[in-house]
């Protein structure tokens, strides 16, 4: 058997390695800026602890959102084909392809305090969403959702239907068979789209300050944190950038035997 | 108890329509070949379809009548299915999968285990019931399967292709114990076979399915005696044909043949492999039917060598592998045919 690698023509090899460049002297870059000697000092600082607090609290909640609405919208799709189902699903798709502040724009006209919705709630109940944590959130929620849902959809599409015939011949109840013999044989690609979400909505920027703002503390997450050091030490903004490099390849690493299975 | 089945379902290019009625005392071997409708049979009866129009009835309770008449969803009808790859839950054991049925039907944790050991045992598997799917044999995880649908105390059972993917060393203790646990079942059961071998091991009843249709319904020798078609000859093995029979000859379209019974109008003509001759030189003498053809096959069953030949009417003879090994039918090329008028048994078609 011959290796994919080795009847490659030589051009090829030496694109892929520019390629590879492409992608690895930003990284290089990012380390060569780095105040190595006072870098854990850095990292430590209350405002940094406190937008990485911000981030990991406002992407794990948002996360926990996209599974509780995501899932069942994901049964949904995966079931029969029809224009209904295509529509619905080219406006999951839609804020993965959209620019962030795009879709932040869209969330300040449905949410903001003069909103559609946010509008009429802002003036019954004296709650809106901008300019809270809860607004980035939604921000992160809005942005993440898709990657969540196209996971767990392409798991159930993915999946052997027949198993969830057996179970009804067993005699389960539709409840019985998502809960013990649905989710358990999608499990991989839930955890999966799971990791994804959280990896994207950690690393949210237009569409949450476009709709949820920029305050220390209450939505400045680490990439809004990055943005604002950058005006005053591009240094600190390395150190920000090499944390979140750290936990987004750590998302990639704990993933890896999902998108690369071993030959 | 019983279960009559009278309706209509269109599946793709799949047109099914049927009309048939099982008892309790018989266990029915559906065959016919691939894309004839016996899963979606199956499928239909276990409610994972629903008619287009028609009834399904069980012991006289109706589980089907057509568009918004009376479906009853599978989980309500007490039916026990077991597909041909088994299609045990991966991330259960062998004694949860089987504890699955009666769980779900209410049983305590405690009673369902109990349950799904009785039935592991039965299956001789006892010993087993801590293991996952992915640790079983194929002929083990069939028999937890089998012991998984029995387990939810099914009044019907289907089974489609049981032995399907189970090893050949494995398939014919599987088949013996299948028929045993067939027998003492009290329902309606319907297996779907691929050999006559299977049918005649586990049925007492072949129901035979083409494009749909049932073509044919009876026990073996019927089946033997009077094929109803070309499939059906073929899966008992004897040459069949459909033909016009006119004063003792019969025209099966493209080529005659010489019998020796004097019926006229449409026809089925049919004669065992073992009463066609076989030469490398024209034979003289009595055969009335004699013809030259091509070899297509030649396959050695244990003491008998099956030989195909093709050309107008494309028949299979049975001769020893002596009279092979004289004929040497390994070089191929043509050979002469012959059958004896009288060895042909023709009934109105």
């Amino acid at each position: 058997m011959i290796e994919p690698a080795q009847h490659l023509p030589r051009g090829i090899r030496t694109l892929a390695l520019c390629a590879a460049m492409v992608l690895v002297l930003p990284l290089v870059g990012l380390a060569s800026r780095a105040p190595w000697g006072t870098l854990v000092a850095q990292a430590l600082a209350p405002e940094v602890l406190d937008a990485l607090w911000l981030s990991l609290g406002c992407s794990t909640v948002a996360t926990a959102f996209t599974l509780v609405l995501g899932l069942p919208l994901a049964l949904w799709l995966a079931g029969a084909d029809g224009w209904l189902r295509t529509l619905v699903r080219v406006l999951v798709t839609l804020p993965m392809v959209l620019p962030p502040v795009v879709g932040g724009v869209a969330l300040l006209f449905a949410f903001g305090r003069n909103g559609l919705v946010g509008g009429p709630v802002a003036e019954w109940f004296g709650v809106a969403l901008p300019f809270t944590s809860g607004g980035v959130v939604l921000a992160e929620a809005y942005i993440a959702l898709p990657f969540f849902v196209l996971a767990a959809e392409g798991g159930l599409r993915g999946m052997d239907r027949r198993y969830v015939e057996a179970a009804a011949t067993l005699g389960a109840s539709p409840w019985r068979i998502l809960t013990t013999v649905t989710l358990p044989l999608i499990a991989p690609s839930l955890r999966a789209g799971l990791l994804l979400a959280w990896a994207r909505a950690l690393g949210e920027f237009g569409a949450t300050i476009t709709f949820a703002g920029n305050l220390a503390g209450r939505t400045r997450t680490m990439p809004l944190e990055v943005y604002a050091a950058l005006e005053s030490s591009p240094e600190a903004a390395s150190v920000l950038s090499l944390l979140l490099v750290l936990f987004s390849g750590g998302v990639l690493f704990a993933l890896r035997h999902h998108w690369f299975p071993a030959r | 108890m019983s279960l009559v089945a009278d309706f209509a379902r269109k599946l793709g290019t799949l047109d099914l329509e049927l009309a048939i009625e099982l008892g309790v005392q018989e266990t029915v071997a559906l065959v016919g070949p691939n894309g004839a409708g016996k899963s979606t049979l199956l499928r239909v009866l276990a409610g994972l379809l629903a008619v287009d129009r028609g009834r399904i009835e069980l012991d006289g309770v109706l589980l089907d009548g057509g568009p918004g008449a009376g479906f009853v969803p599978p989980q309500e009808r007490r039916v026990g299915y077991v597909f041909q790859d088994s299609l045990l839950f991966p991330g259960m054991t062998a004694l949860d999968n089987v504890a699955f049925g009666p769980r779900s039907r209410g049983a305590s944790r405690s009673e369902a285990r109990t349950t799904a050991g009785h039935w592991l045992d039965r299956v001789g598997l006892g010993q087993l019931g801590d293991l996952r799917p992915a640790a079983l044999s194929g002929g083990q995880a069939q028999r937890v399967a089998l012991a998984r649908a029995l387990a939810a105390d099914p009044r019907l059972l289907l089974l489609d292709e049981p032995l399907a993917a189970v090893d050949a060393t494995a398939r014919v203790a599987l088949r013996r114990e299948l028929r045993e646990l067939l027998d003492t079942f009290q329902g309606v059961r319907v297996v779907v076979v691929h050999s006559i071998d299977d049918a005649l091991a586990l049925a007492d009843r072949l129901l035979v399915l083409e494009e749909g249709r049932i073509v044919q319904s009876g026990a073996l020798p019927e089946l033997v005696a009077r094929p109803a078609s070309r499939y059906v000859a073929d899966l008992v093995g004897i040459n069949g044909f459909r033909g016009l029979a006119a004063a003792g000859v019969v025209d099966v379209g493209g080529a005659e043949l010489v019998v020796a019974q004097k019926t006229d109008g449409p026809v089925y003509v049919t004669f065992h492999p073992r009463v066609v001759s076989v030469f490398r030189e024209r034979p003289s003498g009595s055969p009335r039917n004699v013809w030259s053809a091509p070899i297509v096959s030649v396959e050695r069953a244990l003491e008998r060598v099956r030989l195909q030949v093709g050309g107008a009417l494309p028949v299979v003879a049975e001769i020893t592998p002596r009279a092979a090994a004289e004929l040497r039918l390994d070089e191929g090329g043509d050979v002469w045919v012959a059958v004896k008028a009288t060895e042909i048994t023709v009934t109105s078609a």
